[in-house]
């Protein structure tokens, strides 16, 4: 009892100081793992360097109002972000962010004044609304990148003042020996001079009014590999606030095209994503469902679909991680397309918007991308569909391009994958289900009223019926059909349906002559179905839902021409026998119509519509109503064999 | 029954397990493969299912005759949807075979919008076609292992009004009949110098008319004379009888309907879910697991 006791008591602080040491030392792995994190406010929001790249969730900003951002981030790995809102001078901020490493809160308070101006110097420049490096306030400030040779790589250099009132900006721009000036720039007050040594671009200018703009792009070009170090000098001058100075460096290392594709990988891509480049993991990977027309209509009815269909919006996004391995910043072209699978040929459905012409472009979709050394970056590119394309397989085929190079240094190929469906052929297989279901309903319940009805003759006279249908038109079909349609194809039909249509519906129309009542029809179908069932095993679905689409659509056929109807008082003139006719090719249209949108939806066939067509021609139409009239003149013999 | 129709329709014997079988048990089970058939969408399943057809029907040694006649007429089947869907495939990529309408050709050609055989059409067509093959071997394999009395017995013990089932057994046995008047009409045509076949449809047309004429109506005859037979013992359709108590299924039939009836609604829950979700009515990010089962095996 004793030893019980002090192995419980023991076992207790075991546990204690077992949780008591997981505890600490999961402090202190999180205490280490969460970085440094360094806050730099700039016009417009704030940027933040993390020491080590972090899988960041949410962040968050309070100002002492309270929460001013709250964004989340969906893990994706940053090493520097950047945060716009619009900060007051002089004010703490708290900084919130939950990470794959942790919590951390920082609190940062805002510079008293704002920054008087911003100088930016970039090569490759790619576009005034790229975000702007932290650095760009700074007095010195130093970039490298990557450039292939022989290709014109755009630079520029970018001035902003902040501050309302005159400011005289004057400037040189530094570019080594062995660096072409392809394009100089074109703003007033610049002078390109060419040098042994260097090239010096002189620019001046005066801005007044705070946020306003100074560009001066211009384009270089290395005809040979190495590197290249350019030099911005800046100068600033406001009244009564002195002479600003600032210096600029780019180290431009010129390589050959086959380097810079092995610098720049793609880590991963994913189709469909979300706008943010999130894949959409409710849809399968690369494929495309597309809906058909009706679902769209009906979204709109209930307003969840926009009113219009606007072919501008994407329809989905794609994205792709790319990964530059090398030591400069390097700034690419990435351009993607959907083309068919087997011929470089994009199709009429994926082609993009082309805001010229108002129509669409045989063009690939184009984004910029500028990567820092060794930054993986997200980039997101639209898809686009004016039209439901052809189900099938398709080449998704991205490029990346480097700036000022037409040729890609790199080319990727993913499969895409569209499905659709035919809304056409469900329609008519779900209205298939919902007849065979009523029919079978309609023939439980009034079974009884049917089967009363009937004379035990009839009965008779309609399994003589069933078995010579059966031997005529089954069997053939059976044996034959096969041999036919191996030798023949879907032509066949036209062969197979003289039995199945002409001669089956010649003693329909006299069977249905000779016992002129609702139900004929009906049993002579089922027995029909039965035969089939025993002598071949066709107690199939599909022949269930045939079966009961036919009944129905017979039935309706027969009693609205009149002859079941009227019964014997049925006038069996050529008029008369014409609107039959009609009214049993529409029947039979429908059947076949059924018929082959079954076989579409359930066996996933597919039927040309000019072959719909001509099944309903030549079988429904043709040989219907040509066999009404056989019916017709068959007939009079039986009425004369039955005295 | 004769005249080449009785080797592809007569039991063989049911000598294996599935002759053993119950015919309730056979019917549904042939019910719920069609169902299988349909539902499924992987090439592997299909080929499965129609594997499993395949190994039951020489499980049942059913004969070489019957199990030869089987892959003749699969083989057609199978070649027939080939040829068919080889015209009509419709999704990408397409690679053109043989262009036997050309679109530029007159009226024909801008109708159609040209037709041609594709490759890929033979690929598509031969995977559906598994969908008959099996379908048509299970459906065989049905009728071999099954007597037809214990067909309409199965299917009486399932329900089916005994009208119909009266009705069926006539027709049954109107079909070697029926046979022999073609057999003695046809020998009649022969002899006079008449054909069946001919490339003419009207001709044809014509013949078969004036073979199915005396046929039927000597047929037409004898349904009287039966009709007045079955009349003069009383019988009436819509009285009510008696019917049998139903055979009790052994253990073993009960585990079988009942895995059988289970996984095809599972089978059919399971599509239905999946493709609720593909046209994006009902997303349940729970069922993500089922959506994959569904999209990649099923």
């Amino acid at each position: 009892m004793r030893n019980a006791k002090r192995t419980i008591i023991l076992g207790i602080i075991a546990f204690i100081a077992g949780a008591g040491v997981f505890a600490w030392y999961a402090a202190a792995v999180k205490d280490e793992a969460v970085p440094e994190v360094d806050v730099k406010f700039i016009p417009g929001g704030a940027w933040l360097s993390f020491g080590s790249p972090l899988r960041l969730e949410t962040v968050e900003i309070r100002s002492p109002d309270g929460v001013i951002v709250s964004q989340r981030l969906n893990n994706i790995e940053k090493e520097n972000l950047w945060l716009a809102f619009d900060w007051r001078s002089d004010t703490t901020y708290r900084f919130r962010f939950s990470s794959n490493q942790g919590t951390l809160e920082i609190k940062a308070e805002s510079p008293d004044n704002d920054y008087a101006a911003a100088v930016q110097f970039s090569a490759p420049f790619t576009s005034i609304a790229e975000q702007a490096a932290p650095g760009i306030f700074e007095d010195k400030m130093e970039e490298s990148s990557t450039a292939v040779e022989n290709n014109e790589l755009t630079s520029a250099v970018v001035v902003t003042v902040y501050r309302q009132g005159e400011t005289v900006v004057t400037g040189t721009v530094s570019i080594p020996g062995g660096v072409r000036v392809a394009v100089p720039p074109r703003s007033a007050g610049t002078s390109v001079v060419e040098g042994e040594d260097e090239t010096v671009i002189r620019f001046g200018t005066t801005l007044s009014v705070a946020y306003e703009r100074f560009y001066l792009p211009f384009s270089i070009q290395a005809p040979k590999t190495g590197s290249y170090r350019l030099r911005a000098e800046v100068t600033l001058e406001r009244a009564g606030e002195g002479v600003s100075l600032f210096s600029r460096e780019v180290t431009v290392r010129v390589v050959e095209q086959e380097s810079a594709g092995e610098a720049v990988k793609v880590v991963d891509t994913a189709m469909p994503v979300g706008v943010s480049g999130i894949p959409l993991r409710r849809y399968a990977e690369d494929t495309l469902y597309i809906q058909p027309a009706a679902f769209r209509k009906l979204g709109r009815l209930f307003g969840v679909e926009p009113k219009y269909t606007d072919y501008r919006h994407p329809f989905t996004y794609q994205s792709l991680v790319l990964d530059n391995t090398g030591t400069g910043t390097i700034a690419l072209l990435v351009s993607s397309g959907i083309y068919f699978m087997d011929r470089d040929v994009m199709p009429e459905a994926f082609r993009p918007p082309d805001i010229l012409t108002g129509g669409t472009a045989e063009a690939a979709v184009t984004v910029t991308a500028v990567l820092q050394p060794g930054e993986e970056s997200t980039v997101v590119l639209p898809v686009y569909l004016s039209s439901a394309p052809r189900p099938g397989e398709y080449r998704r085929v991205l490029r990346l391009i480097p700036m000022g190079s037409a040729a890609p240094v790199a080319e990727y190929e993913f499969p895409v994958y569209v499905r659709s469906m035919n809304p056409t052929a469900w329609g008519f297989t779900l209205f298939a289900v919902f007849l065979s279901v009523t029919s079978a309903s309609v023939f439980v319940l009034r079974f009884k009223r049917i089967v009363a009805g009937m004379r035990v003759r009839w009965l008779v006279i309609i399994s003589l019926y069933g078995a010579m249908t059966f031997v005529v038109s089954n069997l053939p079909v059976r044996i034959f059909g096969n041999l036919v349609s191996a030798l023949l194809g879907p032509f066949s039909a036209f062969v197979t349906g003289f039995f199945s249509e002409l001669l089956y519906w010649t003693l329909l129309v006299s069977l249905v002559r000779s016992i002129p009542r609702p139900g004929t029809v009906t049993f002579a179908a089922l027995v029909r179905y039965m035969l089939n069932g025993i002598m071949f095993g066709g107690f199939q679905l599909t022949d269930i839902l045939f079966t009961g689409t036919g009944i129905v659509a017979k039935e309706a056929a027969f009693y609205a021409s009149g002859l079941t109807r009227r019964g014997e008082g049925f006038n069996w003139s050529t008029p008369a026998v014409i609107r039959l006719a009609l009214c049993l090719s529409a029947a039979d249209a429908f059947i076949t119509l059924t018929g082959l949108y079954l076989h579409m939806v359930l066996f996933r066939l597919y039927f040309a519509d000019w072959y719909i067509y001509m099944t309903l021609g030549v079988n429904s139409l043709l040989y219907t109503f040509a066999a009404t009239f056989m019916g017709w003149r068959f007939s009079e013999r039986l009425r004369w064999e039955d005295g | 029954m004769g005249y080449g129709i009785s080797s592809l329709t007569r039991q063989a014997g049911g000598r294996g397990v599935v002759g053993r079988l119950d015919a309730r048990v056979k019917i549904i089970g042939l019910l719920c493969v069609s169902v299988y058939a349909v539902a499924l969408d992987s090439a592997v399943a299909l080929l499965v299912l129609f594997a499993v057809s395949w190994i039951l029907a020489c499980v049942e040694r059913v004969g070489w005759a019957k199990l030869r006649l089987l892959v003749f007429l699969v083989g057609l089947t199978v070649w027939g949807t080939m040829f068919s869907q080889s015209i009509f495939y419709f999704e990408e990529p397409r690679t053109v075979l043989v262009t036997l309408v050309s679109p530029e050709t007159p009226l024909i050609g801008g109708w159609t919008g040209g037709i041609s055989i594709y490759r890929e059409g033979f690929r598509h067509g031969a995977v559906q076609s598994l969908r008959f093959a099996s379908m048509m071997t299970f459906g065989f394999l049905f009728c071999w292992s099954t007597g037809p009395g214990k067909m309409l017995s199965g299917m009486l013990q399932l329900r089916v009004p005994y009208v119909l089932a009266f009705m069926t057994v006539t027709a049954v046995r109107f079909i070697p009949a029926v046979m022999d008047e073609f057999a003695t009409v046809i020998l009649a045509m022969r002899m006079r110098g008449g054909k069946i076949f001919s490339l003419n449809p009207a001709r044809l047309l014509a013949n078969w008319l004036k073979l199915i004429r005396p046929v039927f109506i000597n047929c037409y005859r004898r349904s009287n004379i039966l009709s007045l037979s079955i009349q003069s013992r009383a019988f009436q359709p819509a009285a009510a009888r008696t019917t049998a108590e139903g055979g009790r299924f052994t253990r073993g039939e009960k585990v079988l309907l009942t895995a059988v009836l289970l996984s095809t609604a599972a089978l059919v829950l399971l599509k239905i879910l999946h493709g609720l979700y593909l046209w994006d009515i009902l997303y349940v990010s729970r069922l993500r697991l089922i959506y994959e089962i569904s999209r990649l095996y099923l």
